[in-house]
């Protein structure tokens, strides 16, 4: 007889819940579980932009040098790289400059009503330079490193590979989920995606040894001193926010960084152009609410849901 | 007397026909044999006594034959635009146990500067528990 643990905890600005799948004896999955808040906590210590004594951040401090940093920091960026790549700029963790330019310079529920300044494109993502073999890192002077539009996919795929030796697991990081195996008796774990016009479930659709993400303009959201309204998912071209008729895009891919990516990237695109492009890329698939309430998907994406299936 | 050269005629005639004949068949058998050897020598394989046996490497041997070779083949000198992150059998940051701490950063060779990762903050967080099912998640932009 198969059991469930679960565990549900806030972190990295944002909720975080962990199914795993184990043996009756639940005693070294509940151990595992209890063990992955400080995991997490060692992850955004790392990572987070929010906080001055980050690595992240005191590594942006140093712009222009070579600074070897963790294994963990290194391989943030080398995948946010090689997302960038992928999306021929569209994603860009160079952002973070056009970011603060626009008033993001705190965690949101701390925001406010911030100042915005001139926008700021980002800074080419070629020029991110790479020492695999003595874990160094280079960015241009000036530039600085944002990871908020990768690293929770990059940590939920962490913590589910450290997880699936000891059974079928899902990870869910403020939304972004990584299955890996299914529970017992079932096709997989079960996942759905919110409208965001309503917040009601949209889609369900059965996750296994894949990931899923949703990227939107539906929250995080602020207003600037001068009255203008902005958002978080920014255009690196422009240093603006995007300016889209996409409100929400979900991706289904193996590797949940390149899902964020994606999410990105169709969202600059359009719902029309960006699904188009989304379809020729490998193993990708996609489900976008326009603004105007319309719902699109790519071919590929529709087979994975199942029962609420749109009217 | 006719009749008797005659027929001595005929038996000499004869008898030097039976001997030619003889002659070449015994002749041809000669040169055909003459050309069996040749043909033999040529095609022969060495005597027995005359092969070397080399014992076959054994299943653990005949790899490191190969890891002695492979310093040779230079990678990234083929292909400079591949980055290699980790060798075949070593570990990734993504694999290690989840209840380890990030690698620390390896010596560096030519940095300006090394950044550690900080201390971590206690996180308090409710205990997990046991449930009849999974339970269905939802997939929304961050919050």
């Amino acid at each position: 007889m198969k059991r469930v643990i679960y565990t549900s905890f806030r972190a990295m600005g944002c909720g975080i819940t962990i199914q795993l799948e184990t043996d009756a004896d639940a005693s070294q999955g509940l151990a595992l579980l209890a063990e992955l808040p400080a995991q997490v906590e060692v992850l955004e210590a790392s990572l987070s932009r929010f906080r001055p004594d980050s690595e992240l951040m005191r590594f942006n401090d140093r712009a222009g040098q070579w600074c070897a940093v963790s294994a963990v920091l290194f391989e943030n960026i080398h995948a946010a790289k090689h997302a960038a790549r992928l999306t021929n700029g569209a994603f860009n963790p160079l952002v973070l400059p056009a970011l603060l330019a626009n008033g993001y310079a705190r965690s949101f529920g701390e925001i406010g009503q911030p100042d915005a300044s001139a926008p700021v494109p980002a800074a080419d993502w070629q020029a991110i330079e790479l020492r695999p073999e003595s874990c160094e890192v280079r960015i241009p002077a000036g530039s600085a490193i944002d990871l908020g539009g990768s690293a929770k996919g990059w940590a939920a795929s962490h913590l589910a590979d450290g997880l699936s030796p000891y059974g079928a697991c899902l990870v869910n990081i403020g939304g972004d989920m990584v299955a890996r195996g299914a529970p017992e008796g079932q096709p997989g774990w079960e996942a759905q995606i919110a409208d965001p016009h309503t917040g009601d479930p949209l889609v369900s659709l059965w996750l296994r040894d894949t990931s899923l993400v949703t990227s939107g303009t539906d929250f995080r959201r602020w207003t600037t001193a001068d009255g203008t309204q902005r958002h978080h998912i920014i255009d690196p071209r422009t240093g603006l926010p995007a300016r889209s008729d996409v409100l929400s895009v979900s991706i289904s891919h193996p590797d949940a960084t390149t899902a964020e990516a994606y999410a990105k990237a169709v969202l600059l695109r359009g719902a029309e152009a960006g699904l188009t492009w989304l379809q020729a890329q490998w193993n990708s698939g996609g489900l976008v609410v326009r603004h105007d309430g319309a719902v699109l998907t790519t071919p590929d994406f529709a087979h994975l849901y199942y029962e609420r299936n749109l009217p | 007397m006719a009749n008797t050269d005659r027929a001595r005629k005929l038996l000499i005639r004869s008898a030097l026909v039976t001997t030619t004949t003889i002659a070449t068949v015994f002749g041809a058998q000669n040169l055909a044999m003459l050309d069996a050897r040749q043909i033999l020598e040529l095609t022969q394989t060495p005597a027995p006594e005359a092969i070397t046996l080399v014992p076959l490497a054994d299943g653990t041997s005949a790899p490191a034959t190969v890891a002695q070779q492979a310093p040779a083949l230079t990678i990234q000198q083929a292909a400079p635009s591949i980055i290699i992150l980790r060798q075949s059998g070593q570990a990734s940051a993504a694999s290690q146990p989840i209840v380890s701490a990030p690698a620390a950063p390896s010596a560096p060779q030519s940095s300006q500067a090394v950044i550690q990762p900080p201390a971590p903050q206690q996180l308090s967080a409710p205990a997990p528990v046991i449930m009849q099912q999974a339970v269905p998640q939802v997939s929304r932009s961050t919050r």
